[in-house]
């Protein structure tokens, strides 16, 4: 490549592995680019790593401002310390790179693949990518139209069309953005204005995500104190021997509070007339890890009481649903501890 | 037993050597009263002499590597696991297992469904009887199975070993360092590309590809089962669709439209198109399975390897049962069978002599019991 060819390339993709010898070689020293000449480049640099929020590319202005930008907003995120901005940069990033190979010359795409150690095969307009990377890669994809068998597999290939390859590889590209960012040790405190000054335009984000998560934590608690009285009742009542519906109902609850399938069988082993195999293949069946892998939900409290299975205390006033208990409970905990 | 304890003796070094890692698996095993232990660690020391003197009906090993194997499950820290492929026979659609029924006064032997004995008015009992040549149909399907393996995934698979289960079909272990890291979401697609599990054929993206392309040539080809699964206007209306339709897009639509015909068409190429292995072993990385060479505490039988080249002509009752002692039993029914290196017929009813291991066969599934015990 030319070195003009080199300077747009690694403007377009700088997290390829050629892109980086580029960046090393006209990288200045980080402190020059808080001078009044090149402060416009850290600012540049700032808007791209808050992009994550924007969703508004800054107005490329040369290839090589465009590559340098990328190394500081690398360090800008890093300085936040805060792995959901990295992972949010990483996002920006990825995406943006899926727009830019969607427009890219296929022999360019094949050997940048390489370059990201996958041996891909060229079929004229499609690609072949082997296999197991596919399904590596794939597995992480919600859509199940990802799924290998609606594709052409020919002798351990994958054949995908270059919109699909683009977007694999902007899957690869949040990897390796992350690890960028985390390799980088050392922030000047210069670069760290720049980072404080990031949290605060994403706060609002950094909330949400916040909120989220507390929501999932609640829910997911292994701590049986938190749990409604039905579901005690039927923990309590292992040893005895439950009726199918409750034993039905405890699989599927302790499956969404994150027990596996062992734990859950461990649990299991004190009923009168236990058999492993058949345990594990209720349990397994249960949780969807078999058959057509359909999910059963927790019966709601409405379905509990017709079973005879409703052993309802203070806190089940006004609740719907068995896993709704445990965020009240929560809750109600917290108000007597305040007390 | 004595019978278990001379085959273990003989058989260190074989079961040692098939157990990669040994040291890092969490080993199991069941009783002859029954009883599962678990979390047990051993050293490839220490394995010989703790087999000889715990002496399992059954044994087992994680496929996974751990840290530490003997914790709790949460604690063992997971750092890899073999890829395992099971085919069972109980998940074969096309196997119908075989029944007789049994009086339980006379012994009389009915061969058609007789709740009531035809010669005494007693109560009947149903056992499974195997077949000779039920397992050709799980080696056919394992045949299947390594075809997807080696030519469709070509999955880096310098490291595989094939086995007959001990009962009623085959495993397929890969424990290539490539595979062994790979994580539980990573096997489900590897385990769903396999079995055709959630396939939809509305999501085809391809019209001159694979699954639809596969089922017009079944059509074409009067292939019998695709009779058993649609109705002659269903054929006509998946030909016409096919010929007419020149986009992907309007063949999604109208089957996005004809529920019917989406499930019968879903319905044939799960069933006829994919592989029938038991998914759970090859997606759940906290998974136990029978240790190579062991003996199956209820068959008799040993898990074996097999090599590619001579799958097609092995015979589990002739090649992994044990041929040892005779011992005289009361058998009620013997169906004609190959077992060890010995042909038997058919046998109705009567005190024989048969190698223990068949003895032990026969008894676990009610069709004869120990003269010496009644
Ligand atoms: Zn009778």
């Amino acid at each position: 490549m030319t070195k003009k060819n080199t300077a747009r390339w690694t403007a377009k993709y700088p997290f390829d592995p050629l892109s980086k010898e580029y960046l090393k070689s006209i990288a200045l020293d980080v402190d020059e680019y808080f001078s009044e000449d090149l402060i416009h480049i850290m600012e540049y640099a700032y808007d791209r790593a808050l992009l994550m929020k924007t969703r508004k590319a800054p107005v490329w202005k040369n290839d090589e401002i465009e590559a340098i930008s990328y190394f500081l907003a690398v360090l800008i995120v890093r300085g936040t310390d805060n792995r959901y901005l990295y992972w949010m940069f990483a996002d920006s990033e990825s995406k943006r790179a899926y727009k830019l190979l969607l427009f890219e010359d296929n022999f360019a795409i094949i050997d940048l693949v390489n370059r990201l150690g996958i041996d891909i095969e060229s079929y004229g307009r499609e690609f072949g990518i082997p296999f197991l990377e596919y399904v590596k890669i794939t597995s992480r994809f919600s859509s199940p139209r990802w799924k290998a068998y609606y594709y052409r597999v020919n002798n351990g290939y994958v054949v995908i069309d270059k919109r699909r390859l683009a977007r694999i590889i902007s899957e690869l590209v949040k990897d390796i953005v992350i690890d960028d960012i985390e390799r980088i040790t050392g922030i000047p405190n210069k670069i760290r204005v720049y980072s404080d000054r990031l949290l605060h335009d994403v706060r609002d984000i950094l909330e949400k995500i916040r909120e989220s998560q507390e929501i999932r934590e609640v829910l997911t608690t292994k701590n049986r104190e938190m749990y409604p009285p039905c579901i005690n009742w039927m923990m309590q009542n292992i040893g005895v021997g439950l009726p199918h519906a409750a034993r039905f109902t405890l699989v599927t609850f302790l499956g969404k509070m994150g027990y596996n399938t062992e734990e859950i069988i461990n649990l299991f082993s004190r009923v009168p007339d236990f058999n492993v195999e058949r345990t594990r293949y209720q349990v397994e069946h249960i949780l969807g890890m078999r058959g057509g892998r359909k999910k059963y939900s927790v019966p709601s409290c409405k379905t509990l009481r017709s079973y005879n299975l409703c052993f309802p205390d203070d806190i089940c006033k006004g609740i719907k649903h068995p896993v709704q208990y445990i965020s009240r409970a929560k809750k109600v905990k917290e108000y007597k501890a305040k007390r | 037993m004595e019978y278990y304890k001379k085959y273990y003796i003989n058989n260190i070094e074989k079961i040692v050597g098939s157990i990669r890692k040994i040291e890092s698996r969490e080993i199991a095993y069941i009783d002859f009263d029954g009883i599962m232990y678990r979390h047990i660690a051993l050293s490839k020391g220490d394995f010989g002499e703790w087999l000889i003197s715990q002496l399992p009906r059954d044994l087992y090993h994680s496929s996974s590597y751990y840290l530490f194997p003997d914790r709790p499950i949460e604690d063992k820290v997971w750092r890899g696991g073999d890829l395992i492929f099971d085919i069972d026979l109980d998940h074969i659609p096309t196997y119908t297992p075989n029944f007789i029924w049994l009086c339980n006064k006379c012994n009389a032997v009915f061969k058609k469904e007789a709740s009531i004995c035809e010669q005494c008015n007693s109560k009947t009992r149903k056992i499974h009887v195997p077949r000779m040549n039920d397992l050709e149909i799980a080696k056919k399907e394992t045949f299947r199975l390594l075809d997807a393996i080696y030519k469709i995934m070509a999955l880096p698979v310098d490291e595989t070993q094939i086995y007959f289960s001990g009962a009623r079909g085959y495993h397929v272990h890969i424990y290539s360092d490539v595979l062994t890291t790979i994580d539980t979401r990573t096997r489900i697609e590897i385990k769903d590309f396999i079995t055709l599990d959630g396939f939809d054929i509305a999501n085809m993206h391809y019209l001159n590809r694979t699954y639809i392309e596969r089922i017009i040539g079944d059509i074409q080809k009067q292939r019998k089962e695709i009779y058993q699964y649609f109705n002659n206007s269903d054929i006509n209306l998946v030909l016409s669709l096919y010929r007419s339709m020149n986009k992907i897009k309007m063949f999604r639509e109208k089957l996005q439209r004809n529920r019917r015909l989406r499930n019968k068409i879903n319905n044939y190429v799960r069933e006829i198109y994919g592989i029938h292995i038991d998914g759970v072993v090859t997606t759940d990385i906290s998974r136990l399975i029978r240790a190579p060479y062991s003996i199956h505490g209820k068959t008799g039988l040993i898990k074996k390897s097999v090599e590619y080249d001579s799958l097609d002509g092995f015979m589990p009752y002739r090649d992994a049962a044990l041929y040892n002692e005779e011992v005289l039993v009361k058998v009620l029914y013997l169906p004609n069978i190959i077992w060890g290196e010995k042909e038997y017929e058919e046998a109705y009813d009567v005190e024989m002599k048969l190698p223990l291991s068949l003895a032990i066969f026969l008894v676990n599934r009610g069709l004869a019991y120990d003269t010496r015990r009644v």
